[in-house]
């Protein structure tokens, strides 16, 4: 036991009881720490990193789905944008071709009534002159008949008065 | 300036076990200060810091992890963290509780009662070979039995006595870097104190360099502190990784 002596001093021993205290006592402080200190500041801080793990792992997630929505929302609003251009455009062609059956028809029927009119007043035309020869030949008799102041047969001097005008009217 | 130091034998397989009783009553006083000062801390924790004790309380866990981190990677040193807690909290603790008062009994010797535990080499020298033995250990456990003999012939096989001789100094300059730094100290405030008890004149010159040497022990303890986790770690990271 002198080997251990430290310092070489008589005075000095090795206390090896002091020694096997702090051991014993050390071991028995990081128990007791190790269960009621240790535990819960390393449940504490563990917690918190997970949450704050989690919290940016959310954050990232969230930030990625609004990204896509974003994406997502442009395409549509593009493809809506499209439709409406091209339905502008058939709409467009329709009424055009609308416009033109509308026109064409209105000058079909102007064509026609302009027709119809022109044949009503060919007809008209036809008739008042069949009318006014009628009309002049009875007057021609009658003038006849006070001219000549002779009884002749009406019938007669009608179908002569005829003959004449016909004469007149072929040259 | 000589302290009597209370002594207790005991007779165990004929071997005689001395128990120095004021350090025993020390180790005891601090370790019990320790545990308190963490059970009172750790009471109101929560995800959400709740006060100043929590924030101050892992600022120092945080803290001690940067030591580790600094010497190894998280994975192998994270079971570490706990210890060097610990470790760090008792050893200031230790340090610190002879600085404000001591006590020397009134008898002839006058029996020293209240100092620092670690102003006796016994018990630095106790945490310095626990800690040793602890690298040992990791060292085996992290490395496998193989890889931890070949470290010794490591890079030429002429360093093996080199080496293994290194294991011991270690331990030594690892426990009294700790025990001569607060022993010193003890000593001047020893010195100082006596010279304001004397009541001469130039005691009341001497209550301003006790209150300077009080306050630089305070840095001390807590440097000491901080050297002795640090050089712990750095002994285990030599030991556990295979690069050094």
């Amino acid at each position: 036991m002198e080997l251990f002596i430290l310092g070489a001093a008589d005075s000095m021993v090795v206390a090896v009881g002091s020694s096997l205290v702090q051991l014993a006592g050390f071991l028995v402080l990081l128990a007791l720490l190790g269960k009621f200190a240790w535990g819960p500041i390393k449940k504490v801080m563990d917690e918190r990193e997970q949450l704050i793990n989690s919290e940016i792992d959310d954050a990232e997630a969230r930030s990625k789905e609004a990204k896509r929505l974003k994406e997502e929302n442009d395409r549509i609003l593009k493809e809506t944008q499209a439709d409406i251009s091209s339905m502008m455009e058939n709409a467009k062609l329709q009424a055009k071709k609308e416009q033109e059956s509308i026109i064409s028809d209105a000058n079909q029927r102007a064509n026609q009534l302009i027709q119809d009119a022109k044949s009503d007043i060919d007809r008209e035309k036809q008739n008042a002159i069949q009318e006014i020869n009628a009309q002049v030949s009875e007057i021609s008799v009658l003038i006849a008949e006070k001219m000549i102041r002779k009884e002749i047969n009406a019938d007669d001097q009608k179908a002569l008065i005829e003959e004449y005008l016909k004469e007149a009217g072929s040259k | 300036m000589e302290h009597g130091s209370p002594l207790f034998e005991l007779e165990l397989f004929g071997l005689p076990i001395i128990f120095e009783l004021s350090t025993v009553l020390m180790v005891v006083i601090s370790s019990l200060v320790t545990f308190l000062i963490f059970a009172l801390m750790a009471r109101n924790i929560a995800v959400r810091p709740t006060g100043r004790v929590q924030i101050a309380l892992e600022i120092l866990v945080n803290f001690v992890r940067g030591m580790i981190t600094g010497n190894m990677s998280w994975a192998q040193g994270g079971k570490f963290h706990f210890l060097a807690l610990t470790l760090i909290t008792y050893i200031f603790v230790a340090n610190f509780i002879g600085i404000p008062f001591m006590f020397a009994a009134p008898d002839e010797a006058s029996t020293l009662w209240w100092k620092s535990p670690t102003a006796d080499p016994t018990i630095t020298l106790t945490l310095a070979a626990l800690m040793i033995i602890m690298t040992h250990y990791y060292g085996v456990q992290e490395r496998g039995m193989g890889d931890y003999v070949k470290s010794y012939f490591e890079p030429t096989w002429w360093m093996a006595p080199l080496k293994f001789l290194e294991e011991f100094t270690y331990n030594l300059t690892l426990g009294l870097r700790l025990y001569g730094n607060v022993y010193a100290g003890e000593i001047l405030l020893t010195l100082l104190v006596t010279l304001v008890m004397s009541g001469s004149i130039i005691a009341t010159l001497g209550f301003i360099p006790m209150v300077v040497w009080q306050a630089f022990k305070v840095f001390i303890s807590g440097i000491q502190a901080f050297i002795f986790v640090m050089l712990t770690m750095v002994y285990i990271s030599h030991k556990i990784s295979a690069d050094h």
